[in-house]
């Protein structure tokens, strides 16, 4: 069987080009994950007022590569991305993943070419309901991870929303994000896939990506003192 | 200039609204004269451009003044810091703030006196900083926002029965006055400071909210125990009269703006002062932090006074001659009408409702939609002025029963509601009743008033703002059920 293939979307939007994102997603009924985050202010006029930042949303979506392209294409008709201070976007490859829409997940066997010798660090994301990102970094933690970082944002389905008067409610997220060695990442991966319960539908996502440099991240194991 | 546009953008579909009503109303069945009408046209000029001023520098200034004291103070894990910062902080922004003064020296005419200016400023302020401290105390002790609030309603009710219904209408009207365009953002920061330090992030979320909602019943506390010691039975005379005509408009505005000027100082300096004496002495930021934080202030006071200076100079006496033109009219089905759309639209601009709906689609990642908070806030307001302006059509009913049914729901409700609801509805309940209500709404109100016969004007002036108070609690409770079973089975 062909291997399942998938990549990640991360988009850098104003408020107004992530309504109009958000219209697109439910069009292709794709899963995302929205964080409320600041962006800078370029208007030197502003900047002397002292205004520097300005709303942003960052919205990360899971797409199978064979549909990447034509999503992409649709993105940069509506938010005209190749025009300057309209947005940003960016794509990243995925090693591993589960919890997808319809229980589909990626093993990290199945994407050994994508993974490099020189990333000796990998990153973990992993996106649960409000509340429950301390347990997932409690789990990394026991599983030789050092740490995590908790975001949080909200989640909207590729399925029929709830509604109130018309207006879309999505739920809120929490969002853990773990870099670790490549050398225990499979085993971080699969002890928060257990203790998570993520083949069970509705429990989360967790996807893992490459990375090819860090600064400031240590052994974690105590035993391996630098 | 993005950011710029965006912000502009979003104060108009604020303020337009409340043009077109009046500009349809004076073209059609209320003209309210040629001058009046420039001059209102000049204030909602000076209202966008200062609003969206404000706006910018809220952000960057009160927002993070009040965010950094929060979160100092938790740091510092002392409780008596808590109790000796809340007090004094809590004690001099209500005793800053002008609509207070204004409301103080309304209730000494209507009292002979007796119930004097500085009497009414002092024991509001002292209030407002018991109860401020008393909401931050409950955030780091973990005390249930229902159970505070079933306390603090449950004192109120029991000091009502010694109080006059007149008097009680004005207790919550200083709950109103005292929650304005400067105070709401700072006790919203203050609190999510003080909440964000705390590990569990869905507490934390919900305890960001609420402390505006419990600071306010400390005003009504305050006035209600004051005036029972004084043993103040009766009110009479009248509130003074406003000029109806406008002969110069470059007059009204030459009357208002050096009053603003002075009283925005006045009620920005707490604040300020109250950051300088903790950067010197404690947060020790870098010298490019205040810098940003002063432009911020800067820019907050600028703001403020071109917004205050368009209300007070064109909303106040279009208001009060629209309630006069439509009372007077044989048909009362347009001024209940207008009453309505009147409380829709006017909610809408005032500042701290919009400083209030972005914190809390901020604070929640944008899970609970600003759209849908400004929807149940400007439907709860608009009913909120109908009640008011039936109350005055129709004698038999009172202020009380408003209050007892309102506040008694609210109350009720808090226990069927998610915490962060009950929070961001009391909150709520606090922004509604800003600058926009307390000049143009209210002048509306008191238009319709004085041309009722039977009306009473002391008691008909008071106790519009409290039930503009009221009613969003009641409903962004609502919205808050609905979001609980909407999400239950997700």
């Amino acid at each position: 069987m062909e291997p399942y293939k998938i990549k990640t979307l991360t988009l850098i939007l104003t408020m107004e080009q992530s309504k109009t994102l958000a219209k697109l997603t439910r069009k292709y009924r794709l899963s995302s994950t929205t964080v409320i985050a600041y962006g800078t202010v370029s208007s030197t006029f502003l900047n002397m007022l002292g205004i520097k930042s300005d709303k942003r949303e960052i919205i990360k979506l899971l797409i199978e590569e064979d549909f990447l392209e034509e999503f992409c294409g649709a993105v940069n008709d509506k938010l005209q991305l190749d025009k300057p201070g309209h947005g940003i976007a960016y794509i990243t490859n995925v090693l591993a993943c589960i919890g997808l829409d319809g229980g589909k997940s990626v093993a990290f066997n199945e994407t050994k070419q994508l993974d490099t010798e020189d990333s000796m660090y990998q990153k973990i994301t992993v996106i649960v309901d409000r509340g429950q990102a301390d347990r997932v970094v409690e789990i990394a933690k026991e599983a030789g991870a050092r740490g995590g970082t908790i975001l949080h944002g909200r989640g909207s389905t590729g399925k029929e929303a709830q509604t109130i008067f018309g207006i879309e409610i999505e739920p809120e997220k929490e969002i853990a994000i773990i870099i670790i060695p490549r050398t225990i990442s499979e085993k971080v991966f699969t002890a928060i896939h257990q203790g998570m319960d993520l083949d069970s539908p509705g429990k989360g996502i967790m996807f893992v990506e490459p990375i090819v440099g860090t600064r400031g991240l240590f052994e974690s194991s105590a035993a391996n003192k630098a | 200039m993005e950011a710029l546009r965006s912000k502009l953008k979003e104060v108009l579909s604020a303020v337009l609204p409340v043009v077109v009503i009046v500009s349809i109303l004076h073209i059609t069945i209320a003209p309210v004269g040629g001058n009046m009408y420039t001059a209102f046209l000049i204030g909602s000029f000076l209202v966008i451009i200062g609003l969206t001023i404000f706006l910018f520098g809220i952000d960057q200034s009160i927002d993070v003044i009040g965010h950094n004291i929060g979160n100092f103070l938790v740091q510092k894990g002392k409780i008596a810091l808590v109790i000796v910062v809340g007090l004094v902080l809590g004690f001099f922004i209500s005793f800053a703030e002008p609509d207070l003064h204004i409301l103080a020296n309304q209730v000494s005419d209507v009292t002979s006196g007796q119930f004097g200016r500085w009497l009414m400023v002092t024991a509001v302020s002292i209030g407002i900083g018991v109860m401020m401290t008393l909401g931050m105390l409950r955030i780091l002790k973990n005390v249930a926002l229902k159970t505070t609030f079933m306390l603090a309603y449950g004192l109120i009710f029991i000091l009502s029965f010694f109080s006059t219904p007149d008097f009680l209408a004005i207790a919550f009207d200083a709950s109103g006055a005292t929650t304005g365009a400067l105070t709401t953002p700072f006790m919203l920061a203050l609190a999510s400071g003080v909440a964000s330090m705390k590990k569990d992030s869905k507490t934390s979320e919900a305890d960001s909210f609420g402390l505006v909602g419990i600071s306010s019943t400390g005003a009504i506390i305050g006035v209600l125990s004051s005036g029972i010691i004084m043993g103040i039975k009766k009110l009479e005379g009248a509130p003074e009269n406003v000029e109806m005509v406008v002969d110069n408009i470059a007059g009204v505005y030459a009357s208002v703006v050096p009053t603003v000027v002075i009283e925005t100082l006045l009620s920005l300096s707490p604040i300020v002062l109250a950051y300088l004496f903790f950067q010197h002495f404690y947060l020790k930021q870098r010298k490019s932090v205040v810098v940003s934080v002063m432009k911020g202030v800067a820019l907050t006071y600028v703001g403020l006074v071109l917004f205050l200076s368009g209300v007070n100079g064109g909303f106040m006496k279009v208001g009060r001659t629209l309630g006069h033109i439509l009372a007077d009219m044989e048909n009362k089905a347009p001024v209940l009408i207008v009453s309505f759309i009147m409380g829709l639209v006017t909610v809408l601009a005032e500042p701290a409702v919009i400083v209030l709906t972005h914190q809390v689609e901020d604070i929640t990642g944008g899970y609970v939609k600003r759209p849908l908070v400004l929807l149940f806030l400007s439907v709860s307001v608009g009913l909120a002025i109908l009640m008011a302006t039936v109350r005055i059509l129709v004698p038999g009913i009172k202020l009380w029963m408003y209050l007892l049914l309102g506040f008694g729901a609210a109350v009720v409700m808090a226990y069927f509601t998610p915490d962060l609801f009950v929070g961001v509805a009391f909150d709520a309940g606090g922004v509604a009743s800003g600058p926009m209500t307390a000049t143009f709404s209210l002048a509306f109100v008191q238009g319709i008033a004085y041309s009722t016969p039977h009306a009473d004007i002391v008691a008909d002036g008071f106790g519009m703002i409290s039930v503009v108070a009221m009613m969003p609690v009641v409903a962004l409770q609502l919205l808050g059920m609905l979001y609980k079973i909407k999400t239950r089975n997700v």
